[in-house]
C-alpha cells in the first residue's frame, strides 16, 4: 500500500469508498494516505449514464461510478487491477494503470527495493485469479529481472 | 477417491436439489472438472509460447485467447509505465 504514496492524490468516488468499508479497509486506507484520497460524490444519474454507455460491458456499480469519475476529472492516469473496467476506460482513451506499475513505479522511486519489489508482485500474483498461470508469472518475473 | 465432509455435504445438496443420482452428479463433475483442467492446461501452454495461437482459439474460444493477450499486454505497459514515468 505504501506504494500508492508515490503516485500522488487520489480520487475515488463514494461508491468505492462504500465497497472499502465493505470489505473492512476503509479507515485503514483512508489512514495510512491521509489526507492523499479525495472522496468524490458520484450521483445515480452519472452512474445510469456509463451504464447506459456501456451497455454489454459487465461493470458493476462501483466500476461505472469509477468510470464517471474519470470522465469529470480527466485524470493522468487510472489505477485498477479490474481488466473489464481497464479495456473500457481504455476504449474511450484514459491510460490506466495496475498494481504491478504502481509497486514498479515505487521501485523506480526508492520507496521500495528490488527484494520488497519481487515478494509484493508475488503477494499480488497469488491473490489473482486469472495471473495463477506459471507462465504467466515466469513472464513477470523475466520482466522484473531486467530491471536495474 | 475418498469424500471430505465437505464434499459429502455438497453432494447430498446436488442430489437432493436436482432429483439427480449420486452417480450422475459425480460423472458430471468429473466431466465439468476434467475441462476446467484442461482449459487451465492450454491456457498455460500458450503463454508459455508452447502452444500457437490459432490452436489455443480452436480449443478456448477466441474471447478467452484475447483475454490473456490482454492481461500480458497490461502487464507489459504497467511495467514500462512504472519505470518511465519515475
Amino acid at each position: 500500500m505504501a506504494c500508492l504514496k508515490c503516485v500522488g492524490e487520489i480520487a475515488i468516488s463514494t461508491q468505492v469508498r462504500a465497497e472499502l468499508r465493505r470489505h473492512a479497509v476503509h479507515d485503514a486506507v483512508l489512514q495510512l494516505f491521509d489526507g492523499l484520497i479525495q472522496v468524490e460524490r458520484v450521483t445515480l444519474s452519472e452512474i445510469g449514464a456509463q451504464r447506459d454507455r456501456l451497455q454489454g460491458s459487465g461493470l458493476h456499480k462501483a466500476d461505472l461510478s469509477t468510470v464517471a469519475l474519470v470522465e469529470r476529472l480527466r485524470p493522468n492516469v487510472v489505477l485498477t487491477d479490474d481488466l473489464q473496467l481497464r479495456k473500457a476506460l481504455e476504449t474511450q482513451g484514459h491510460k490506466v494503470v495496475g498494481s504491478v506499475g504502481v509497486m514498479v513505479r515505487a521501485f523506480s522511486c526508492g520507496i521500495i527495493n528490488k527484494a520488497e519489489l519481487q515478494t509484493a508482485i508475488d503477494e499480488l500474483l497469488d491473490g489473482s485469479s486469472l495471473y495463477t498461470s506459471k507462465a504467466f508469472r515466469k513472464h513477470v518475473h523475466d520482466l522484473l529481472d531486467s530491471i536495474d | 477417491m475418498p469424500v471430505t465432509k465437505s464434499m459429502r455435504r455438497k453432494l447430498d445438496y446436488l442430489v437432493r436439489a436436482t432429483g439427480r443420482g449420486e452417480a450422475e452428479i459425480v460423472a458430471l463433475a468429473v466431466e465439468e472438472g476434467l475441462s476446467e483442467l484442461y482449459r487451465k492446461q492450454v491456457a498455460e501452454a500458450y503463454l508459455a509460447g508452447n502452444l500457437e495461437r490459432e490452436k489455443t482459439v480452436h480449443e478456448l474460444g477466441k474471447d478467452a485467447v484475447e483475454e490473456l493477450d490482454y492481461a500480458r499486454r497490461s502487464i507489459d505497459a504497467d511495467i514500462e509505465w512504472g519505470l518511465k514515468s519515475a
